[in-house]
């Protein structure tokens, strides 16, 4: 298990299982551990330095995630990338941008057009100077903001939650680097229209964005038939 | 609670205490402040502490209990805020499958709906709202399982705990129940002519109702509702 060798660092004001959760989440998202990787309770409770307890519900939490498959008495094993979950959690994030951008685009503010564009500058930058990792961030903040202001911030983290299965599939499509400029440009064409308040040029803007993932998933899957699972 | 309980000895008893005391909840027989012993719960049951401490954790998470350290546990009012975010999700996405399963056609799913329907008129003329209330459940849990989108459904059940019991309060004043029946006669109808701005119409009539009546349902019922935030 490559991705345990950098020691890992316990912070002992946060519940200790939300943080092996969380890096956990991010090792497996970012297909740093695969799928059918083996995941030891005793190996990672002497990695984290914890008792058996937060290492078990962290891993509970995964499984909700379908992140792992959990055998009882057995190990643990990193799961398949699950296309019907990626698929559903898509359908989730689609919709629900939609109706958000529409929303949006009746309510619109300079303040929110100005916030947007400002994110989109950021996202021009970073892609000059070549830095995929604030480029990523920065993507997910455009989107953020927008659940942000439109009043319905939880739902964002609620997408979050169902979404393991399709970032991991992302991660095996195209890294970031190949479709920036896209990113960017669509971005732009959803600001616009929400400046201009037409919603259904919005909402338009919002299922080109997206399509894009979803017609790759097919491909993706038959080219990675050791990780996936319809 | 005078209703009579029986253990499945093949299940997880937490499981069954939980999904008990939830339909409970959600049906408002156990109303909002009503507190919950722990003890006293353990006895109704007739289970040890350990089932009865899980299931109120998962109700917690729902934000349909208050557990107060030392203090108890308290059905918790009606939280205003939660019921806003879980209606814009499932607005979101049952627009989103209105408008593809009109487009698409979905003779198989017309069908059972109609049905469905039948056993809706059947349980209004009987006054039974309990069962109005499962068969709505089915009418909706039936589009998303035809479009392919089953696992949305469940994250929907899991955040509607407050929408739902506003839906409960709404369902007992005069003719809503009419209503709803007859928005889900005009969707079968508009799915049925491939007709998609129908069915988005349809969709947002018939989840739009319960919010509208924010004002009214206060009124009828004081101290249920929490306040919303600003």
């Amino acid at each position: 298990m490559d991705a345990f060798k950098t020691p890992f660092r316990l912070d002992r004001n946060r519940s200790a299982s939300i943080q092996v959760f969380e890096h956990l989440r991010d090792l497996i998202v970012t297909l740093a551990v695969k799928p059918g990787e083996t995941l030891d309770r005793h190996d990672l409770a002497s990695y984290y330095g914890l008792s058996s307890t937060p290492i078990r519900d962290a891993l509970s939490k995964l499984g909700e995630e379908k992140l792992v498959c959990i055998y009882p008495q057995r190990a643990t094993e990193v799961s398949p990338v699950y296309i019907s979950s990626a698929k559903q959690a898509h359908f989730l994030r689609l919709s629900v941008e939609l109706e958000v951008v529409e929303l949006l685009a009746k309510q619109v503010t300079p303040q929110l057009t100005f916030a947007l564009k400002n994110f989109i500058s950021q996202q021009e930058l970073a892609l000059t100077l070549q830095d995929f990792s604030s480029f990523a961030k920065l993507d997910m903040a455009f989107h953020h903001h927008m659940y942000l202001t439109a009043g319905v911030e939880p739902i964002w983290t609620w997408i979050r939650q169902q979404s393991g299965n399709l970032d991991r599939l992302r991660r095996l499509h195209m890294p970031i680097e190949g479709k920036a400029q896209l990113i960017v440009d669509d971005h732009k064409k959803i600001v616009l229209a929400i400046e201009s308040g037409d919603g259904a040029q919005a909402a338009a803007a919002v299922r080109e964005h997206l399509s894009g993932t979803l017609s790759q998933i097919a491909k993706i899957a038959q080219a990675h038939p050791e990780y996936v699972i319809s | 609670m005078e209703a009579q309980f029986e253990l499945d000895k093949k299940q997880s008893t937490a499981d069954q205490v939980y999904v008990y005391l939830r339909r409970q909840i959600l049906n408002l027989s156990l109303k909002p402040g009503v507190s919950l012993s722990k003890v006293e719960l353990a006895t109704f049951f007739n289970v040890s502490a350990t089932p009865i401490r899980d299931a109120i954790l998962r109700l917690a998470e729902e934000g349909l209990v208050d557990v107060f350290p030392q203090h108890g546990t308290r059905v918790s009012a009606i939280d205003i805020d939660s019921a806003k975010y879980a209606h814009f999700l499932r607005l979101s996405l049952e627009v989103e499958i209105a408008r593809r399963l009109a487009v698409a056609g979905a003779p198989k799913l017309i069908q059972e709906l109609g049905s469905v329907v039948d056993n809706l008129r059947f349980s209004l003329s009987q006054e039974n709202f309990d069962a109005f209330i499962e068969l709505d459940f089915e009418f909706h849990r039936r589009l998303f399982v035809a479009a392919e989108v089953e696992d949305l459904w469940q994250l929907i059940c899991s955040k509607s705990g407050n929408i739902d019991r506003l839906r409960r309060l709404h369902l007992s004043l005069n003719g809503k129940a009419a209503d709803i029946l007859q928005d889900h006669l005009d969707l079968i109808a508009a799915i049925s002519q491939h007709n998609a701005y129908a069915a988005e119409a349809v969709v947002r009539r018939n989840l739009s109702g319960t919010l509208s009546r924010l004002r009214a349902l206060r009124e009828f019922y004081p101290g249920l509702l929490m306040p919303e935030s600003a």
